[in-house]
């Protein structure tokens, strides 16, 4: 079976044990050029030589050291000047056209790293590698085993005749039911 | 990473058995797994003195954010009243619980614009319909005295609609455009005339196409999906192309691709584009959702979506595919893929049992779809169930649409969340502002992707994604 292509804030599952297995030649980062949009919306991204980058919404990049430094990147920085630069479309700088336009700050909000994300939940960060382990059901490192005493209850199975256009009679539309007999084409 | 958790016995909406990740401990997984990793995942699980498992999956993490509201449409919601209500709910990536939008007898069958600004909806059982603008909390924009908003088909901005004639509306009169502000009929040539029943149409996201099911063709059996070229400047449409037929199956609830390749539809048995085994829809409804390649007219069923094993078992655990309806596609690609929403009547775990409720009761399920897959292959990966959705009711026909933009200045985490189409950081703070950077990064405005940040980036319904190959 394929994997399941899940995004984030969605899922909702019962783990036991989970292992983010990196690809080839990852160090713990993302191993391919796609990106991690982080909250901030900065986004992490792996770098042609293999090194981690983030890259901020306004294009800015900066490279990451394994203690989670941030450098910046020369050249792809569009905001650091204190001014919004020229749109690549031609657009007029500011000031000069009637697009809305805003001073940048000259240093961008420091991004949240993914290892920042891990020492929230509660883990260990090392050289990008998180270790995290939770017990929150207070459940003994080696479990006795014990019942979970789980039963479903099942619910009526019934529906009201209401106002449910394809289903209630009373106040139904004449036209919207009756298949056997639809409108003279 | 590593990740060890250990769950005691808990309770649950129904009873019990169930577990929820604490949210911090997701967020920091979904941040590790990047790239083409891939999340495995083994449970094991001690019940009395038996112990069962592991299994194990793999799961990629689309490397993005869930963006845009979906609105479904509901039936006995407790928040709308229990047993007997009726509503218009939308739900946002993250939700813990759906939000009303309409409530009431009628307040049902709507369709909502891609961009987030629009939705129309029936009001009067076979009497009334209104538009309602999203940016305003769904104030009424136009209310009219007949159907000719119920399951229209919405022009991208919202500013009109194709009524949808035959079920579902039954306006006794031809398919016409109708402005959603005033509710005047526009005159569109090409389609005025030639075009006299279009069941569930829908508009491109580029708003130079539509899909609808032809029923003209048929006498109304709904075996076949049209696409007429649209002119926003004339309103006209150009030859109608019939892009897929299968003389055993209704084809309805066409959805576009971002990219306007590709329409995805609903396959199914029943020729109301019914979804549940209510008296008028038939017991034993059945559906799958497939998609269409437009340029070559290739279908495919969405395997995975669907619930099949590439050798066309199901791989669902109550062995329950063949109930999969009416979906639509987030206008826009995010984290390497679009994004489905369908109706489904399958179990979920142990929390919704498989055609709930008689088989009345539809759940709402998103699947990822590969961009620029090959015609004719499955492109669709597993669905995973829609949290946030309430578990006792019937939730169907999701719309997934864009947020209304916000003006500049507004807080932003993307700029398709921006009229102005850029989110950039001011003053510590990342805002809507209508003027580009250097480059665009992902998800905001380009025209083509040369514009984006990253090179490998495409332009997909003018904004920049990741394509996961």
């Amino acid at each position: 079976m394929a994997a399941a292509a899940v995004t984030r804030g969605l899922l909702a599952f019962l783990v036991s044990t989970l292992v983010v297995a990196c690809g080839s030649g990852s160090t713990g980062f993302g191993s391919s050029d796609g990106g991690l949009m982080v909250p901030d919306g900065s986004t992490i991204v792996r770098g042609p030589d293999g090194s981690t980058i983030v890259r901020a919404p306004d294009g800015a990049t900066f490279t990451e050291g394994p203690d989670g430094s941030l450098t910046p990147i020369p050249g792809k920085d569009a905001s650091t000047d204190g001014t919004v630069a020229p749109g690549k479309d031609g657009a007029a700088p500011p000031g000069t056209d009637s697009a809305t336009t805003v001073p940048f700050d000259a240093a961008p909000p420091p991004p949240v790293t993914a290892c920042d994300l891990c020492v929230a939940a509660g883990g260990t960060c090392t050289g990008g590698v998180c270790t995290l382990s939770e017990n929150p059901g207070n459940v003994a490192a080696r479990p006795t085993p014990r019942s979970s005493g789980s039963t479903r209850t099942t619910r009526p199975s019934f529906r009201a005749a209401s106002c449910r256009p394809r289903s209630s009679s009373a106040g139904r539309h004449p036209r919207q039911f009756g298949f056997t007999s639809r409108s003279p084409r | 990473m590593t990740y060890d958790g250990y769950f005691g016995a808990s309770s649950a909406p129904l009873g019990g058995g169930q577990v929820t990740l604490p949210a911090a401990t997701w967020t920091a997984i979904e941040a590790m797994a990047t790239g083409t990793d891939s999340v495995k995942v083994s449970l094991t699980k001690i019940s009395g003195t038996q112990v069962t498992g592991p299994i194990t999956e793999s799961w990629t993490i689309a490397q993005g954010e869930a963006r845009g509201t979906i609105y479904y449409e509901t039936y006995d919601s407790q928040i709308l009243g229990g047993i007997g209500s009726v509503g218009i709910m939308k739900i946002q990536p993250g939700a813990t619980v759906p939000t009303p939008v309409k409530s009431g007898c009628g307040n049902v069958c709507h369709t909502a614009s891609s961009d987030g600004s629009t939705l129309v909806a029936n009001t009067v059982l076979a009497f009334g319909s209104a538009s309602y603008d999203l940016q305003t909390s769904a104030s009424t924009i136009f209310a009219a005295g007949s159907e000719i908003f119920t399951y229209g088909g919405l022009y991208p901005d919202g500013s009109f609609v194709m009524s949808a004639t035959n079920y579902r509306t039954w306006l006794d009169a031809p398919s016409r455009l109708y402005n959603t502000k005033t509710g005047a009929s526009i005159a569109a040539p090409g389609w005025d005339g030639t075009i006299t029943n279009a069941g569930t149409p829908s508009f491109s996201p580029d708003g130079k196409q539509i899909a609808f099911n032809h029923e003209d063709s048929d006498n109304g059996a709904g075996h076949t999906l049209s696409v007429m070229s649209f002119n926003l400047a004339t309103h006209g449409f150009g030859s109608r192309v019939d892009v897929a037929t299968d003389p055993a199956h209704t084809l309805a609830w066409p959805a576009w691709t971002p990219d306007v390749s590709s329409i995805i539809y609903h396959s199914g048995s029943n020729t109301a584009f019914e979804t549940d085994d209510t008296s008028d829809a038939g017991v034993g409804t059945t559906g799958n959702v497939y998609v269409v390649d437009v340029a070559s007219h290739t279908t495919a069923r969405l395997d995975a979506l669907d619930g099949y094993n590439p050798s066309g078992t199901t791989y669902l655990p109550a062995n329950d595919p063949d109930l999969s309806f009416a979906p639509t596609v987030l206008p826009e690609a995010v984290g390497g893929y679009f994004w489905v929403v369908f109706t489904s009547h399958r179990s979920y775990g142990n929390t919704s049992p498989s055609k709930d409720n008689a088989g009345v009761n539809g759940k709402l399920w998103v699947s990822a779809v590969n961009i620029g897959a090959t015609p004719g292959a499955d492109s669709s990966h597993p669905a995973f169930f829609l949290q946030g959705q309430e578990l006792t009711s019937d939730n169907l026909r999701g719309f997934w649409v864009l947020d209304p933009c916000q003006a500049s200045g507004s807080a932003c985490t993307g700029g398709d969340q921006c009229c102005g189409g850029y989110c950039s950081p001011v003053s510590g703070q990342y805002v809507c502002v209508s003027t580009p950077g250097a480059c665009s990064a992902d998800l905001d405005k380009c025209s083509t992707s040369a514009d984006c940040c990253v090179a490998s980036d495409q332009c997909i319904n003018g904004k920049c994604g990741s394509v996961v190959r």
